[in-house]
C-alpha cells in the first residue's frame, strides 16, 4: 500500500512523506477541534467533536427523507430525492462549514516557506477533504442504499447503481464547488455565496422536515402523482437524469446503463483534475490570501459611539456600549449573523407551508385548531428564535478581543447584555414582526388581529432573551471562538423546556385567541416575565463573568 | 547568503518596500530595523516566499525564490512574528511535521527534536497542544521549528517576543555559535539593546527605504551617546513626535468628568 502510495505521489509530482505528514497533521487538527461541550460547561465524558454533529445532522436528513418515501414511492423518485437531497446539502456543508480545508489563508503564514511543492500541499488539503467527503457521502447515502434496496421495483442491481452513480455525482459535485470556492476566493464575494447556501439548507430542512409531514397528511398523494407523472421541465435536473439511470440500471444494466456509469466516472475525473489544477495554480501563486485591503471607518465623532438615536431608549452607558458593540458584530461578522438568522428557518418555513396547505386562519375569529395551530405556532416559534441567536452570541471571529470586556469596569453587566439582545432584537426580530404584520393582514384582512399577533410575536422576544442569557448562554458574548459545526451546539436540556414552554403558549392561544379577555393577559404576561426574569439572568452573568 | 535586489512592494498603487537592496554574508548576523509599519515584514514575507514582489529579486544560497522555490526553502529557516503556528498539535508533533517536511532522517530528526525540546525547556509540555501552552513556550516552538532543519540561512522575525531572560541568552549564544559555523542569519527586531550585542551589521528601513546598512560598531560611532537607540531615532524620527507628546501628556492633564 505504501508503495502504490508513493508512486501515485510521484506520478503526481509531489512528495509522498510530505503529504503524508501534512494530511496526518490536518486531520489531527481537524478532530482536535474545539469541541462544543467546552463552550457549554459539561463534563469532559460529554465532549462531542463538531464534525460529529455536522455527519449526523447529514445522518438525520438522510433518514427523514427515506423513512417519508420509504413504501410510497418507487425508485425512481426514491433515488431522485435522495440524491437531490444529497448533492445539495454536500455542496452547501462544504462552502458553509468545510471551505477553509480547501482554502486556507492561514496556512500561507504557518507552511509557505517550508520546502514543499504546489502539488504537494494541493494533495495534502484533497486527501484532507476527502476524508470529510467520505464521510458526509456515507451519511448521505448509506440509508438510500440500504433501505432503497427493499423498495418492491428495486433489483439485485440497484444498490451498485445507486453506490456507483452517487459516489460519481458527488465527487463531481465536490470537485465544482472547489472550482467555484477558488473562483470566488474569499472576502465579502465568499461570505455571500456562504449566506445563499445556508439559506438553500434551510430551504432543504424546511422540505424535508415540514414537507414531509405535509406528505404523511397528504390525501391527494400529490408526490406520488408527481412522480408518476413528471413535468417536462423536470427532465432538465441533472438529478432526474441520474436517477433514470439508476432506475434502469437497477432493473436489469445494458451497455447503455454502463456507458452512462463510465460517462460519470469520466467526468469526475475530468472536474476532479480541473479542481486540482486550480487549487495547485492558487496555491503557487499565493493567490487565496484573504482581502486585507480595509475599508475606511467614518466615525460621527471621535471618542463617541453612537447608536443612531437608540441612545435615549437604551438608559444606562453599559446598555449603550452592548448594543453598539452587539449592532458593529452583527454587521461585520457575517458567520456570527448567518448563525443567528439559522433558527428563523422554523417560524418561516410554518408561514410558507401553512399558507401554502391552507392552515393559516385567524385565531381571532376561526375556532378550529387544525386551521389556527401553525400561525399560533408561528408566533412562538418567533420567540424560540432568540435563545438560540442569543446562544450564538457568544461564539464570534473576534473572540480574542473579550479581554477588554472581562477585564474593563463594566459595571451593568446586565445592562451590558441587555444593550446586545436589544441590537439582535432591533436588528433581527423587528423587521421579523414586521414582516408578519404585513403577510398576516394580506391573509387574514384582518389589521387587529395581525397587528396583535405581530405585537405578540415581538414582545416575547424580550423574555425569550432573559432566558436564553439565563439557560443557554455558555459564555460571555464575542469571547470564544467560533469552530465548525458549533451553530449545532445548544444545550439540549434547557432548549427542550423552552420548547415545551413554547408549545404550552401555543396551546393556549390556540384555544383562546379568540376571546377578548385574552388579548390584556397574552400581551401582559411577556412583560412580567421579562421582570422576573432579570434576577436569575443577571446571576448567569455573574457566573460566567467570574468563570471566564 | 541573502541576496536581495531592488525589492519592490505595491499595495493598492502605494509603495511599502521601495527598492530595497542589501546582502547578508554567511558567518554574519545582520539585524534589519525600523519603525513600526516601515516595511520590514513585507520585505521578511517577500524573502521567504509568503509574499510576491512587484519587482525585484531574492536569492537565497544563491536559488531564486520565485523561480527555484523548492530549492531556496530547503536552504531557509524562519521564524515567523505572528506566532503563526498549528495550536492545536504538540510540540513534538509540530516539530515531526516540520522534519518530515524537510525530508530529514527520521533518527536525526528524532534525535534533534528530543534535544530542542530540552535545550528550550519545552520537556514538560512537548505531549500539550500548543493552543494550551503559554506565549514564551509557543515562540520556543516556533524558535526550534526554525532551527530543526538546521538550514545555513536563518531569518528571524522578532524570535525574542515572549522569552524570559534566560531563553534570550540562550538563543543569543546559539545564534553567535551558529554565525561562526558560517550561517547567515538575518533578525528583525525592536529590543536594540540585544542587536547592539548581537549584529554584525545593521540594516534601517524608514517609510519603505534602506536608510542605512553599515555594521553596527561604525553605526553606533556616528551617534550622540553612542547607543543604537539614539541612532535609530534621529534616522526614523519625524517631527511630528515630539509635538504629539507634547499634546498628548496635556491631554491627560485636563480635569474631566467620569464617564455616566
Amino acid at each position: 500500500m505504501n508503495w502504490f502510495f508513493v508512486l501515485i505521489s510521484r506520478w503526481l509530482g509531489a512528495d509522498a512523506r510530505s503529504v503524508r505528514a501534512l494530511t496526518r497533521a490536518f486531520l489531527i487538527m481537524d478532530l482536535r477541534q474545539q469541541h462544543y461541550a467546552a463552550a457549554t460547561a459539561t463534563r469532559p465524558s460529554h465532549l462531542l467533536s463538531p464534525l460529529f454533529l455536522v455527519v449526523a445532522q447529514c445522518l438525520t436528513m438522510s433518514a427523514a427523507m427515506c423513512l417519508i418515501l420509504l413504501a410510497r414511492v418507487e425508485v425512481f423518485f426514491f433515488a431522485f430525492a435522495n440524491l437531490t437531497l444529497s448533492l445539495l446539502v454536500l455542496a452547501t456543508t462544504i462552502i458553509v462549514e468545510f471551505h477553509e480545508i480547501v482554502l486556507n489563508p492561514d496556512d500561507l503564514d504557518i507552511i509557505r516557506h517550508r520546502p514543499i511543492s504546489s502539488r504537494t500541499y494541493t494533495l495534502a488539503r484533497l486527501l484532507n477533504l476527502g476524508f470529510y467527503w467520505s464521510l458526509m457521502y456515507l451519511a448521505l447515502n448509506l440509508l438510500p442504499i440500504l433501505i432503497g434496496a427493499g423498495l418492491k421495483d428495486a433489483g439485485w442491481w440497484y444498490a451498485p447503481a445507486y453506490l456507483l452513480v452517487s459516489g460519481f455525482a458527488s465527487l463531481i459535485v465536490a470537485a465544482l464547488t472547489i472550482l467555484l470556492l477558488s473562483m470566488i476566493s474569499s472576502g465579502p464575494r465568499l461570505e455571500a455565496v456562504k449566506n445563499v447556501l445556508a439559506w438553500t439548507q434551510i430551504l432543504l430542512i424546511l422540505v424535508v422536515g415540514y414537507g414531509g409531514q405535509f406528505m404523511l397528511r397528504d390525501t391527494n398523494h400529490a408526490v406520488q402523482m408527481w412522480a408518476a407523472k413528471p413535468p417536462s421541465w423536470a427532465t432538465w435536473i441533472p438529478t432526474f437524469q441520474l436517477a433514470s439511470l439508476i432506475d434502469r440500471f437497477a432493473d436489469h444494466p445494458r451497455a447503455n446503463e454502463w456507458l452512462g456509469i463510465f460517462g460519470l466516472f469520466a467526468l469526475s475525473s475530468f472536474v476532479l483534475t480541473l479542481a486540482a489544477a486550480r487549487l495547485n495554480h492558487l496555491y503557487a501563486n499565493m493567490d487565496f490570501s484573504p482581502n486585507r485591503l480595509s475599508r475606511t471607518i467614518k466615525m460621527p465623532q471621535v471618542g463617541r459611539l453612537t447608536n443612531r438615536g437608540f441612545d435615549w431608549l437604551l438608559g444606562s452607558s453599559s446598555a449603550r456600549l452592548g448594543f453598539w458593540l452587539g449592532r458593529v458584530q452583527l454587521r461585520r461578522d457575517t458567520n456570527l449573523l448567518l448563525r443567528c438568522l439559522l433558527p428563523l428557518q422554523y417560524p418561516i418555513a410554518l408561514v410558507v407551508l401553512g399558507t401554502w396547505t391552507g392552515q393559516f386562519s385567524n385565531p381571532c375569529v376561526v375556532f378550529d385548531p387544525t386551521r389556527t395551530l401553525l400561525p399560533s405556532l408561528a408566533v412562538f416559534l418567533c420567540a424560540l428564535a432568540v435563545p438560540v441567536m442569543i446562544y450564538q452570541l457568544a461564539f464570534c471571529a473576534d473572540y480574542s478581543g473579550s479581554w477588554l470586556l472581562m477585564t474593563g469596569p463594566l459595571g451593568d453587566r446586565q445592562g451590558f447584555v441587555q444593550g446586545i439582545a436589544t441590537a439582535l432584537i432591533a436588528m433581527l426580530l423587528t423587521p421579523l414582526a414586521l414582516i408578519l404584520l404585513g403577510l398576516l393582514w394580506y391573509l387574514w384582512r384582518d389589521e387587529s388581529a395581525a397587528a396583535l399577533h405581530a405585537i405578540l410575536a415581538w414582545l416575547w422576544c424580550w423574555p425569550a432573551a432573559r432566558a436564553g442569557v439565563w439557560l443557554v448562554l455558555p459564555a460571555p458574548p464575542f469571547s470564544v471562538s467560533t469552530t465548525r459545526g458549533v451553530s449545532l451546539g445548544l444545550p439540549p436540556l434547557p432548549f427542550a423546556s423552552l420548547t415545551l414552554l413554547a408549545m404550552f403558549f401555543t396551546s393556549l392561544h390556540t384555544m383562546f385567541a379568540h376571546l377578548t379577555y385574552y388579548w390584556p393577559i397574552a400581551l401582559g404576561l411577556p412583560i412580567a416575565i421579562w421582570f422576573v426574569l432579570e434576577f436569575p439572568a443577571g446571576k448567569r452573568l455573574e457566573k460566567l463573568w467570574n468563570a471566564a | 547568503m541573502i541576496a536581495v535586489r531592488n525589492l519592490v512592494k505595491e499595495y493598492g498603487g502605494k509603495r511599502v518596500v521601495d527598492g530595497v537592496n542589501f546582502s547578508v554574508q554567511p558567518g554574519e548576523i545582520t539585524a534589519y530595523l525600523g519603525p513600526n509599519g516601515a516595511g520590514k515584514s513585507t520585505t521578511i514575507k517577500m524573502i521567504v516566499g509568503l509574499l510576491k514582489p512587484t519587482a525585484g529579486q531574492v536569492l537565497i544560497c544563491d536559488h531564486d525564490i520565485a523561480s527555484d522555490p523548492l530549492s531556496a526553502k530547503k536552504c531557509l529557516g524562519y521564524v515567523p512574528e505572528n506566532s503563526a503556528i498549528y495550536a492545536t498539535l504538540t510540540p513534538q508533533e509540530y516539530l515531526s511535521l516540520v522534519a518530515d517536511l524537510h525530508g530529514m532522517d527520521l533518527e536525526l530528526a528524532s534525535e534533534r527534536i528530543d534535544r530542542l525540546l530540552q535545550g528550550f525547556d519545552l520537556g514538560q509540555v512537548a505531549a500539550r497542544q500548543i493552543s494550551t501552552l503559554s506565549r514564551g513556550q509557543r515562540q520556543k516552538v516556533l524558535l526550534s521549528g526554525g532551527l530543526l532543519p538546521d538550514p545555513p540561512v536563518l531569518i528571524l522575525d522578532e524570535p525574542l517576543q515572549g522569552l524570559d531572560a534566560n531563553s534570550v541568552s540562550m538563543l543569543r549564544k546559539m545564534l553567535q555559535q551558529m554565525a561562526s559555523r558560517g550561517k547567515t542569519i538575518l533578525l528583525c527586531s525592536h529590543i536594540l539593546a540585544v542587536v547592539e550585542k548581537l549584529c554584525d551589521r545593521v540594516l534601517l528601513l524608514h517609510q519603505g527605504r534602506l536608510t542605512a546598512n553599515e555594521p553596527t560598531q561604525q553605526l553606533i560611532k556616528k551617534s550622540e551617546d553612542g547607543t543604537l537607540e539614539s541612532v535609530f531615532c534621529e534616522l526614523t524620527r519625524t517631527e511630528q513626535i515630539e509635538q504629539g507628546t507634547r499634546d498628548f501628556l496635556q491631554a491627560l492633564s485636563r480635569t474631566v468628568n467620569p464617564p455616566q
